[in-house]
């Protein structure tokens, strides 16, 4: 196990070496996100679930790559192909750690969504499709990437993968992809009408979404819809056009990554309480590092149409706390639990840091910025 | 120098062949490790001797009926590279301790390159012939006893069938053009002033051929039932065999004689007045819907692989219609990829033992007991299919780049493509009891699995380098630009 | 705080409402002797929340205040505290919700007065809506007050209604129709918010009567005269924007319910010196305003006369009335159960179930066909095609 997680770092930090010497001054500040991301996934594995099987890693570090190449292309089809690239492996590991189910395979894998993803995103291949059309493909396709966990929400056993690697990497995939997508190779259309009611739409099937999570009973699958929420909130912050959201929209893909991954698999303890705060932190409850990105993410804005959409994230945010409203701890029974160790206390000092981060919503993006530019500028 | 020099790699086979003819005289035991061995040294000789050939700039050595060019040079390595993969991964074979089926199949890949190098139309028919009895002959000698004579039989029989049509050809060319050699024959046609009935059927018989030899569907039927029995290696290596021998036949014969590039622009345009080029498509469409629905409707497993590694060649067929330059060099690298394709297949499938009869019921949950070999399997597939990030996507993305209403049915084929992969992918981790690996197969099998796994898939990302081979592979057709 | 407060001292409105949270927190540790940290950290919280000149960053601080108190209620209470503490959680966040809205949403005006009048409903009333703070520590009534009083005037204070007068008879309506169920300390915060929108002044002079709150000792009277001069001052100013039997109407009706609660009004037992003690507090807070605050004395005219009178006459009635039938006093029962239903028994097609079952093996048909497909005469088959294709080209 430890000669994994060794290999599976030098291969994770050379990588990323590699990527950032090779980068132009522009894309190196990607590769930085990439890293802290699938760095992030890394470090937080309190399960040690990656370095469980070889091929795990093996996956892994090549999603991990497909997005390195991604984030350095020079064309919009190239980057489409790699970010297929790495969804279509994200889908494997969906399949290879999946517990065992039954039924009718392709309606109820993940593996059906990141098909339909390069279906779409070969489709904009066609010459003769107008611009619009072209954009539909692409936002239909980053929906996709955003809900792949959806498809599988009525498999036996998937609320497993709540809190998972699977669900990370599929958020760092889908996000680090969107995030690119809108700042470098978004047409000019999408901020345009009737483009621009995305700002509305999206979360608007984010809300849907949300109320649809009421209905299922078991807290761990509502948790995969939150997180798939969570991807489309990254993409439609970052499509605002606003500098600050996007740099919100940075931050809530490297907080929801992070988060999943500390996110406690077993039912809580209410002796432990550090835990419980783990635990209620991968919520966005205040007090926790998704509440400050949300409050960022939701900053005042002067354009109507973020602000009705901004309104409807904090509905579809509230539904999920809702879930709140009938929690009940069960009485204590001996479960075998892996101790408390310095992951853990990493988790709970990132988790508390981030936390802290509101008090300087004033200044924290003229800061992000700064970094932004130094990066690119070292490089 | 002489370019006698061209048989080389053919001699070694040969030499290859008498060597194995020559223990199994000599020792009247034939050992399989010794037998191994030297099919292996064989082909890699020959390999190495090919890649030595191909001079820079690329010539064209045209002697008495031979060729070496670009494309023929890619091929030929490629039947050399795939004969190489087949017979390391016959290493672990329960069949292969018979020296027949050693001495028949280095006679498949030798006959095999007489067909991609030679110059003239009845050579290559005499060539395929040989291709054609000598793999079912390998093929029966890896059967029960009892099918052997059916096999042979058969084999006899789709010999002489694809004989005949090929001799009709060699026939009609002769009379229509006075020339078998494929340069002259297309000197004639630019000369013009040709009767079009002759020629059409010319034409015809040419797509026919490829068709059959490539496999498409429903065009199958060279190889027939004698691959439902014999090994993997065998039943998908020669599969692949005759695939490249059918795409040559495509190129060499169709494309490269019936079409010429047009001026200015950076495609090709058909010579005769029946566009070569359309027929082509149509052939390659109906193998895009037909080549995954077949597999997918098939449950057997070898049944349904032995179609769906056709897809990559479909696919590149499909690419190569449209007869862009841009296009063709990509289409023609997808020949490279294939290869790699095949041999992961055996590899991974050999590991995993499957009976003649396996069904997809046998598949169910396989990826919890030997998860390696399973996703090498699917991960080949997903090549194969074109899934991104294999080389196969990128080709796709190119060809619908192409403003052509048949896009539509290459996306079908994603489509169903795709459904097959997700098919077995899905049922692979279906079921069964979670975390309950036995590893059954041992770390170089793993290492082995890994190093195809990983040229395939810096093949897919590092797609320019091996883009530039096929494009620089048809530069002397087209010329300099 | 102090720091701010004497940066911000031009700004009585500032000033004041720290000064009223000190006075409360003083009654409280007088009282108890005690105080818990995370109560600390809440009270901290809801101080910034007064201080704070933007909505977002009140609203903010309100909710970690919230969250502190809950972990106060978590951490030390029993098996069934703790899982109420974390449902807490989710209702102190519905009763911020409506703000929120209106904040993103870029309301003004009367909207915004609106929504955020919805919020301070949910925060104070403990009627319709079960308060979630209601429920816990029944013994202290400062959390009661950090979460409903506090929290109600950090939102309500940030507000100028110098440009809408008719909230102040349109939220003593309001307050009217919920004290119907709610308790009288709710009742007299909700008259100081409605005084508020007279004049700041007046709002913190009414507000300097809630340490008084904090104990409730026999001093908690004066709260009962206070709730009627903030009545009669609010009535006084409805004439001038709403007709005058309308003012008339409003301000009997409204007399008649508002003094119900305090008609049931039970002080806590305590001694003397605490009495005097929370007197004195509120009665510097008092002194302190009217010294330092500009103040116009109010005329109470005949509409303020008419509530005042109403409500006298209420009281005393309903004391008497009180011994033989007290159930027309006592508070309405509030809604039971959650705001947003629990889904017991969820859409059986939602559960989690296993799929269809696919047959995996080969069919008969199949496998013919497929035999077909590989077997010779497929071959000629094709080859007839192919003559066709030959005739018909020859052709």
């Amino acid at each position: 196990m430890r000669l994994r997680i060794i290999v599976a770092s030098v291969s994770l930090i050379l990588s990323s070496a590699i990527a950032f010497l090779l980068a132009p001054s522009s894309r190196a500040p990607w590769v930085i996100i990439g890293l802290l991301c699938f760095g992030g996934i890394l470090l937080f594995d309190i399960y040690n679930q990656l370095p469980r099987r070889w091929m795990n890693l093996v996956i892994f570090l090549l999603t991990y790559a497909l997005i390195l190449c991604a984030v350095l292309e020079n064309t919009a089809e190239a980057f489409w192909r790699d970010f297929a690239g790495a969804l279509f492996f994200t889908s494997l590991l969906f399949e290879q750690n999946s517990k065992p189910w039954s039924g009718f395979g392709p309606l109820r894998t993940t593996v059906t969504p990141a098909l339909i993803f390069l279906m779409l995103i070969l489709a904009q291949s066609v010459p003769s499709l107008p611009p619009e059309l072209n954009y539909g493909f692409s936002l239909g396709a980053i929906i996709i990437a955003a809900y792949i966990e959806l498809f599988c929400i009525f498999r036996e056993n998937t609320a497993f993968n709540a809190g998972s690697f699977m669900s990370a990497l599929r958020i760092a995939c889908a996000g680090l992809g969107t995030l690119f997508y809108s700042s470098v190779f978004i047409p000019e259309i999408a901020r345009q009408h009737p483009f621009n009611l995305m700002n509305i739409v999206l979360p608007a099937i984010a809300a849907i979404v949300a109320l649809f999570s009421i209905f299922l009973k078991h807290w761990r699958r509502r948790q995969i819809l939150f997180y798939c929420n969570w991807s489309l909130f990254i993409f439609w912050a970052a499509l605002s056009g606003e500098t600050f959201r996007f740099y919100a929209a940075i931050g809530a893909l490297v907080a929801g990554v992070w988060t999943i991954m500390m996110t406690d698999h077993e039912s809580a303890n209410p002796q432990n309480q550090r835990e419980l705060y783990l635990k209620l932190s991968t919520w966005g409850v205040p007090g926790s590092f998704l509440f400050t990105i949300i409050i960022f993410a939701l900053s005042p804005t002067t354009d109507d149409l973020v602000r009705q959409g901004s309104a409807l994230w904090l509905l579809s945010f509230f539904i999920y706390w809702s879930g709140l409203r009938s929690f009940v701890f069960q009485k204590e029974r001996t479960t075998s639990k892996p101790e408390w160790d310095w992951r853990r206390s990493l988790a709970l000092v990132v988790t508390l840091v981030g936390a802290s981060l509101l008090a300087g919503i004033r200044v924290l993006p003229g800061i992000f910025s700064e970094i932004w530019n130094q990066v690119g500028g070292v490089r | 120098m002489s370019s006698y020099h061209l048989l080389l790699p053919q001699c070694t086979i040969l030499i290859g062949v008498l060597v194995l003819a020559l223990f199994e005289i000599v020792d009247k035991k034939f050992h399989h490790r010794q037998g191994w061995i030297v099919h292996v040294i064989a082909l890699s000789l020959a390999f190495v001797q090919q890649l030595l050939l191909y001079r820079l700039p690329a010539s064209l050595f045209v002697t008495g009926g031979m060729i070496l060019d670009g494309t023929t040079q890619l091929f030929s390595l490629c039947v050399l590279l795939l004969s190489i993969l087949i017979q390391i991964n016959r290493q672990t074979e329960k069949y292969s301790s018979q020296s027949q089926t050693s001495i028949l199949t280095l006679g498949v890949t030798f006959f095999c390159l007489f067909a991609i190098q030679s110059n003239r139309v009845l050579f290559s028919v005499i060539s395929v012939l040989g291709m054609i009895w000598l793999a079912h002959g390998a093929l029966a000698t890896e059967t029960k006893l009892k099918e052997e004579t059916n096999l042979i039989y058969s084999g006899i029989i789709r010999g002489l069938i694809f004989l005949v049509v090929g001799v009709l050809l060699s026939i009609l060319c002769i009379s229509v053009f006075g020339e078998s050699q494929m340069d002259e024959i297309q000197r004639v046609i630019v000369r013009g002033r040709l009767r079009q009935p002759p020629v059409f059927a010319i034409e015809v018989l040419i797509l026919f051929l490829g068709a059959l030899v490539l496999g498409v569907p429903p065009f199958g039927g060279i190889l027939g039932r004698a691959r439902n029995h014999s090994s993997w290696s065998l039943s998908l290596g020669l599969t692949g065999l005759f695939a490249i021998v059918g795409t040559n036949i495509f190129v060499r014969w169709g494309l490269l004689v019936f079409t010429r590039p047009a001026i200015g622009v950076l495609e090709l345009e058909p010579l005769t007045t029946w566009n070569i080029l359309n027929v082509i498509r149509v052939i390659s469409v109906t193998g895009l819907v037909l080549t995954p629905l077949l597999a997918i409707l098939n449950k057997n497993i070898r049944g349904s692989f032995l179609f769906f590694i056709l897809n990559p060649f479909v696919q590149a067929l499909f690419a190569l219609s449209f007869g862009q330059r841009e296009i063709l060099g990509g289409a023609i690298a997808q020949v490279v990829v294939s290869v790699i394709i095949i041999g992961l297949l055996i590899s991974s499938i050999q590991a995993l033992e499957f009976s003649p009869t396996a069904t997809l019921k046998e598949w169910m949950a396989l990826g919890r007991t030997d998860m390696v070999a399973c996703l090498s399997i699917i991960l080949a597939l997903s090549s194969a299919a074109g899934l991104a990030p294999f080389y196969g996507s990128f080709l796709l993305q190119k060809t619908l780049s192409i403003n052509s209403s048949f896009g539509v049915v290459l996306l079908l084929n994603m489509v169903l493509s795709g459904f097959y992969v997700g098919r077995l992918l899905t049922l692979a981790f279906h079921g069964g009891t979670a975390d309950s690996s036995q590893p059954t197969i041992s770390r170089t099998q793993k290492m082995w699995f890994a190093a195809q796994f990983i040229i395939l898939i810096f093949m897919g990302i590092f797609w320019q380098p091996l883009y530039k081979y096929g494009a620089y592979s048809i530069r002397q057709f087209f010329g300099e630009v | 705080m102090g720091y701010f407060v004497w940066i911000r001292s031009g700004d009585p409105i500032l000033w004041g409402g720290i000064a009223i949270f000190l006075a409360m927190t003083l009654s409280e540790v007088f009282e108890k002797r005690t105080i818990e940290p995370f109560t600390v950290l809440s009270a901290l919280f809801f101080a910034q929340s007064l201080l704070a000149q933007n909505i977002g960053v009140v609203i903010i601080c309100i909710a970690f205040g919230d969250m502190f108190l809950n972990v106060e209620i978590f951490s030390g209470g029993e098996l069934l505290e703790k899982n109420r503490a974390i449902q807490n959680i989710c209702r102190s966040l519905f009763s911020l919700l409506p703000v929120t809205f209106g904040v993103l949403l870029g309301l003004k005006g009367h909207y915004f007065i609106f929504i955020m009048s919805v919020t301070v409903m949910l925060r104070l009333f403990s009627w319709p809506f079960p308060h979630w703070i209601s429920e816990e520590k029944k013994d202290s009534a400062f959390f009661n007050l950090l979460v409903s009083a506090v929290s109600s005037f950090a939102l309500w204070r940030g507000q100028d209604f110098s440009t809408f007068p008719e909230w102040a008879i349109i939220w003593m309506a309001i307050t009217a129709l919920l004290s119907l169920g709610a308790q009288y300390t709710e009742v007299y915060i909700s008259m100081s918010l409605g005084a508020f929108c007279i004049s700041p002044t007046y709002g913190l002079l009414a507000a300097a009567m809630w340490p008084l709150l904090v104990c409730r000792g026999k001093s908690v009277y004066l709260v009962a005269l206070f709730s009627a001069i903030a009545g009669a001052l609010i009535s006084e100013a409805a004439s001038k924007v709403v007709i005058e039997n309308t003012v008339y109407v409003l301000s009997g009706l409204s007399a008649l319910i508002l003094a119900r609660p305090f008609v049931s009004l039970k002080p806590e037992v305590r001694t003397w010196l605490n009495e005097v003690r929370d007197l004195l507090l509120s009665v510097i807070l008092f002194g302190l305003f009217v010294y330092v605050l500009p103040i116009q004395v109010p005329v109470i005219g005949p509409f303020g006369g008419t509530f005042v009178g109403v409500f006298i006459l209420t009281y005393i009635i309903g004391v008497v009335l009180y011994s033989k039938r007290p159930k027309l006093f006592e508070p309405l029962q509030g809604l039971r159960g959650p705001l947003i239903p629990d889904l017991t028994e969820p859409l059986s097609s939602l559960n989690e179930k296993a799929g269809w079952q696919i047959n995996l093996g080969e069919g008969p048909l199949s496998v013919k066909f497929y035999r077909a497909l590989e077997s010779e005469s497929h071959l000629i088959w094709l080859l007839g095609l192919l003559g066709v294709a030959l005739y018909w080209g020859g052709r």
